[in-house]
């Protein structure tokens, strides 16, 4: 469904990305994780269609995202992390802008601003930052677009919404779409993405399934002042260590997406060679 | 290329919508104004102005002045980040973008623009009867008392044009898309004038100095020129100025349009 091949892209003469590939299919949620200035947002622009890459070759649905055709966009909707808020009633933002997605489902976008606690009367330029985000992604949901493109679609939620949402996406998925998302906050994935893209030093490091993750990793917790040994990383929590190891026969853990993140970025070469095997 | 009514449709509407509140708040304003000048020139017993100058003063600067800004202020979306996305990721194209904008601009907008002169002007007069027997003269389209004045039809024209150049401006510049248009047409019209000149001085030095010192041509031109000059040439640069020179900048509004959206 997304198609990235020898991806080029840069700011100036400064490149970003050399030789990107990546390939998702339909059915999934998908977190893309990396540090500040790792080219998240810039990777979703690319398979939107707001950025062309330099060389290399991008298909998104059979579509080339450049040449952004109504139909293709018809079929995408993006969230991104700077919202654009029209002065106008949500319902009638609803109105107008709906019947661009042939899919849009009136009342998953109303039980959605339901569940978010916002008015459908309400003004949106009335609304805090918060609540213009939640407005978006009820919205972005009840397109039932193919692709649903998110930018740190967490940002600017409070503890219940986030929670809220992630109950929404899990319940809205159908077979033929991908959720694409981006965060820093990598525990707000938890439990709800089922495949993880790592982007650094100008490429993707790491691109698996959660489950072949679990399968591969063991995720636990040691007491006490110790580092535990055999591991891969560990970091201090309160009352001992939280550790990521390999897998040698234990049963599967709970994939802790923070640690993940921080021993994918410390052992790049280590970890890419337990996945290729 | 692609065009789909439907969207089009979508997108006129959204038009509308987005324009709805900034228009009548401007609409309100201007008519608000005028309506103050007039009443405080009736105070000042200017009849003169009441009388002849009325429609000649600020019908061109309704048409021109706040028809002009709006034109102006049409891609704004495009130039900021957050409206730059939700513009690009809008399911149409770019052609049926382009034309929404155009349509509201280049048709409802004078349109707008004219009808609410046209009102304004008819309840002006009847308050200005009622309460101390002065009538402007009535507001015509087509004509005016003056045959040297530009009728409003003629205005119109001149809008056509100018929305041509304010059209480009706004897909153009970033920010302050008005005033830098304005700049930049004050620029060009410079230069030209300046190469003018030169060319005259260069080709022509003794007509040149003539003209200068405040004298009568050297010579006199044959009636076959004059003849020329004054119809042929004339229509020439009638036709190249209302229909070509815009036409030409639309196109090269849309290019630009693409080129922007990349």
């Amino acid at each position: 469904m997304v198609a990235l091949q020898n991806i080029g892209f840069g700011y100036g003469k400064k490149a970003l990305f050399e030789n990107l590939d990546l390939e998702l299919n339909a059915g999934s949620i998908c977190g893309v994780l990396g540090k500040n200035g790792a080219g998240k947002t810039t990777l979703m622009k690319i398979i939107v269609g707001l950025l062309f890459p330099k060389n290399g070759t991008s298909l998104v649905m059979g579509y080339q995202p450049s040449e952004r055709h109504p139909d293709f966009l018809s079929d995408v909707y993006f969230v991104p992390e700077e919202l654009y808020a029209p002065k106008m009633k949500v319902s009638k933002y609803m109105s107008l802008y709906a019947p661009f997605y042939p899919r849009f489902d009136e009342q998953k976008f109303t039980n959605g601003l339901k569940e978010f606690e916002v008015e459908f009367d309400s003004v949106l330029t009335d609304l805090s930052y918060g609540q213009k985000k939640k407005v978006i992604l009820a919205f972005g949901l009840a397109t039932n677009c193919k692709l649903l493109v998110m930018d740190e679609p967490t940002n600017g939620l409070d503890i219940p919404s986030k929670s809220q949402f992630r109950k929404m996406m899990a319940r809205s998925i159908e077979d033929d779409q991908i959720y694409l998302i981006s965060t820093h906050q990598v525990k707000d994935l938890s439990n709800l993405i089922d495949s993880i893209v790592v982007l650094d030093d100008h490429e993707i490091i790491f691109h698996e399934k959660i489950p072949d993750i679990s399968r591969e990793l063991f995720f636990g917790f040691q007491q006490g002042m110790n580092e535990p040994e055999n591991i891969l990383h560990a970091e201090r929590t309160p009352g001992g260590f939280t550790f990521v190891k390999r897998n040698e026969g234990e049963y599967e853990s709970e994939v802790d997406m923070e640690i993940l993140f921080n021993t994918i970025i410390k052992n790049k070469s280590l970890i890419q060679e337990i996945f290729k095997k | 290329m692609s065009f789909n009514i439907n969207r089009f449709l979508l997108l006129l509407k959204q038009e509308f919508n987005y324009w709805r509140r900034p228009a009548l708040f401007l609409l309100l304003s201007v008519v608000v104004f005028l309506s103050c000048v007039a009443v405080f020139m009736r105070i000042i017993e200017e009849k003169q102005f009441l009388n002849y100058e009325f429609h000649i003063t600020f019908f061109p600067l309704v048409l021109l002045g706040v028809g002009l800004v709006m034109v102006s202020a049409c891609f704004r979306n495009l130039n900021t980040k957050e409206g730059r996305s939700f513009y690009l990721m809008t399911p149409a194209s770019t052609e049926e973008k382009y034309l929404s904008k155009f349509f509201i601009t280049f048709i409802v907008l004078p349109l707008l623009l004219i009808v609410t002169y046209f009102i304004f002007a008819f309840i002006m007069n009847q308050i200005l009867m009622i309460t101390s027997g002065v009538e402007i003269p009535s507001f015509r389209f087509f004509e005016n008392d003056f045959v040297n004045e530009p009728t409003p039809y003629d205005w119109l024209k001149i809008f056509i044009v100018l929305h041509a150049v304010f059209f480009l401006g706004s897909i153009t510049f970033r920010k302050l898309e008005f005033p830098k248009t304005m700049l930049v047409c004050f620029l060009i019209l410079l230069v030209l004038g300046f190469v003018f000149n030169v060319i005259i001085f260069l080709f022509l030095p003794e007509f040149f100095n003539e003209v200068l010192a405040g004298k009568k041509p050297p010579f006199e031109p044959s009636e076959s020129l004059v003849n020329f000059t004054e119809h042929t040439l004339s229509t020439i640069i009638k036709t190249a100025f209302y229909f070509v020179f815009p036409l030409v900048l639309w196109i090269a509004a849309y290019f630009k349009l693409i080129e922007k959206e990349a």
